[in-house]
């Protein structure tokens, strides 16, 4: 496949390829992550999304080479990479603070003695940039799922990374409180100018923030800005036809939940394409209700249930009891930001 | 040693130090349950609640082969055992071969049975039966010394680690990416608490071992919300129930070890209610 040729610095990825126990997990991966760019990569479970993450991260050894380079294809100095994981398996009762958390990466001095006045106003700008400035001193375990993106998202900003990588942080987190993290990533590919990967399935997002969508199975199936990709033929196949996305919002609201039926069972064996397709039931239902709480919540469940019928485990970070606000009293009082807290609460079954 | 003596008998005038003995096993007290609660944390937050206990139990295993060796000296045998059976479990952990409590478990009920087979060669268990129970009693002066060197060195190794172990606790693919040698970290703590539960073992006992390093952190977590607290909580707790528990065997006539394990239960149970209340 020829590549356009690029106006600014970009990550090179050329014919990567990953094996790994006999099995080809990626084949020929040639692709660029523009600076300044939101690089989406899309594709179905066990398409290799993760394997191709992980091989960017030099977590995995591959094929191919990936490189920094300029745009005459000079090579730049080392990539610094930051990384936001799908979810953390940690345990909620665990004491730790988000200070604890991220002073513990910024700094060498260990937390258990005490955090500095620098490092602790270098954490509190961190997490204002992110628009998360009050959650310091709450305990990681008590945090929500957006809440635990934002936190992680500062996290990958410092030290400042070339590359951005955001493994599907959509998980266990409701559309609003995903548009508000896709905006603060919007803003920081603005005013950073870093290259963003991100790993999404929400294709109504996708294409409503991208600016290059992937999408991927084993190789690069289709490439280029998001009308193209998801007119191609290519697109209609793996994701089918009947999910093609409206351009009304009234039935997008019904639709493109339902996408969310792609998250997280990554770690399973992969699902014949027909059960990772939305039902198309469900999805009238929801168009039905025409109420985008209860239509949203509806699709949470049933992706849940449907989650559990292909066999994967469920979303973790969905099920932690720290985000159940009938079970962790709220120790920062109303100074959360409406918008993006109490939606999140809403949906939980 | 004399100097310490005096100045303990300056300040703590009770019936209890009146002993040279006793003396020495408060000092014993105060300088190995800190270390011991500092780890402890870490241990509880990483889930290795289980490993530690594994690697008391193998202490007599690390006995029985020093003896077969002819090692002179018990406390190298059981360092240079402790740290390869430690290194040995961590690495078969960190190879994912099957869930970490099935091999924990595993090494443990080996090690055990391993010691048990050497040590009762001919009868002679009963010599060891010390090693079961422990006697902080029999702290000598030169032990002392031992602990009083130690206890630095191992805050210190404690303090660099700490925040990289952390992260790794945290989310291990979050750690790589940020540079964390994973293998490498876990294994230097396996090997400080190897070498902390070695240093401790002949006072504590095979048995109780794990309730210094655990109990107290427990107990602490139950209370802090953040890591600074939980290292602050859970070295108040280990301090109060080593020496509370200390007194408490000398007018009970009871085990030393015994009475400061069932104190830190007690904390424990304590820090259970005072979660509930404020919840």
């Amino acid at each position: 496949m020829r590549l356009p040729r690029c106006a600014l610095c970009h990550i090179d990825l050329d014919q990567v390829s990953v094996c790994r126990g006999g099995q080809l997990l990626l084949q020929d991966i040639s692709m660029h992550i523009h600076c300044g760019q939101l690089t989406v990569l899309i594709g179905q479970n066990g398409a290799g999304k993760t394997t191709l993450i992980r091989a960017l991260l030099g977590e995995i050894s591959h094929g191919g080479s990936i490189r920094h380079v300029d745009s005459a294809g000079r090579d730049l100095a080392h990539l610094t990479t930051g990384y936001v994981p799908q979810h953390l398996s940690f345990d909620p009762e665990m004491p730790l603070t988000v200070q604890d958390f991220l002073a513990a990466s910024m700094s060498r001095r260990p937390v258990w003695t005490g955090i500095s006045k620098k490092v602790r106003a270098e954490v509190l700008r961190a997490l204002k940039d992110v628009s998360a400035g009050d959650l310091a001193d709450r305990p990681l375990g008590r945090c929500s799922g957006g809440e635990l993106q934002r936190v992680l998202l500062a996290l990958a900003l410092h030290p400042a990374p070339d590359l951005l990588v955001l493994d599907e942080p959509v998980s266990g987190v409701d559309r609003n409180g995903l548009k508000l993290f896709l905006d603060t990533v919007n803003h920081l590919k603005e005013t950073l100018h870093i290259a963003i990967l991100l790993v999404s399935h929400d294709l109504r997002l996708v294409r409503e923030y991208a600016d290059y969508v992937i999408l991927l199975d084993k190789n690069v199936l289709a490439q280029g800005s998001p009308e193209e990709v998801f007119a191609s033929e290519a697109f209609r196949d793996v994701f089918g036809a009947g999910n093609d996305l409206p351009d009304d919002p009234l039935s997008a609201l019904g639709a493109a939940p339902g996408s969310l039926l792609f998250a997280d069972n990554r770690n399973a064996a992969r699902p014949v394409r027909k059960a990772a397709s939305a039902p198309e039931a469900d999805v009238s239902c929801d168009t039905e209700s025409g109420n985008a709480v209860s239509s949203s919540r509806f699709v949470r469940v049933s992706s849940r249930s449907r989650v559990q019928e292909t066999g994967a485990v469920p979303d973790r970070a969905a099920e932690k009891p720290g985000t159940d606000p009938s079970v962790a009293p709220d120790p920062v009082p109303d100074q959360d930001l409406p918008d993006s807290r109490s939606p999140e609460k809403e949906v939980r079954p | 040693m004399d100097a310490v003596y005096h100045l303990m008998d300056s300040f703590l005038p009770f019936d209890v130090f009146r002993f040279s003995f006793m003396k020495n096993a408060f000092l014993a007290v105060l300088l190995l349950t800190p270390l011991l609660g500092l780890l402890g944390t870490m241990a509880v937050n990483h889930q290795m609640a289980f490993f530690s206990d594994a690697l008391g139990h193998s202490a007599i295993t690390g006995i029985g082969l020093g003896m077969i060796l002819g090692l002179r000296s018990d406390l190298a045998a059981l360092l240079i055992f402790g740290i390869i059976w430690a290194v040995l479990i961590c690495l078969i952990k960190q190879s994912g071969s099957a869930s970490a409590d099935t091999i924990i478990s595993v090494f443990s009920s080996t090690s055990i049975a391993a010691g048990l087979l050497i040590l009762s060669r001919g009868g002679k268990f009963a010599k060891y039966s010390n090693l079961l129970i422990g006697d902080i009693l029999a702290v000598t002066p030169e032990d002392l010394l031992a602990l009083a060197i130690a206890l630095p060195l191992g805050i210190l190794l404690w303090a660099l680690m700490y925040n990289q172990l952390l992260l790794t606790s945290v989310s291990p693919s979050l750690a790589r990416s940020r540079g964390i040698h994973i293998r490498l970290v876990e294994g230097a703590f396996v090997v400080l608490v190897a070498v902390a539960v070695m240093l401790a073992i002949r006072w504590v006992g095979v048995l109780l071992i794990n309730a210094l390093l655990i109990l107290p952190a427990a107990a602490g977590r139950n209370l802090a919300r953040s890591s600074r607290q939980h290292a602050l909580f859970t070295v108040l707790i280990a301090l109060f129930s080593g020496i509370l528990g200390l007194i408490l065997s000398y007018y009970a006539d009871t085990s030393a070890g015994a009475s400061i394990v069932l104190t830190s239960a007690f904390c424990y149970a304590l820090s259970l209610l005072a979660r509930r209340w404020r919840k």
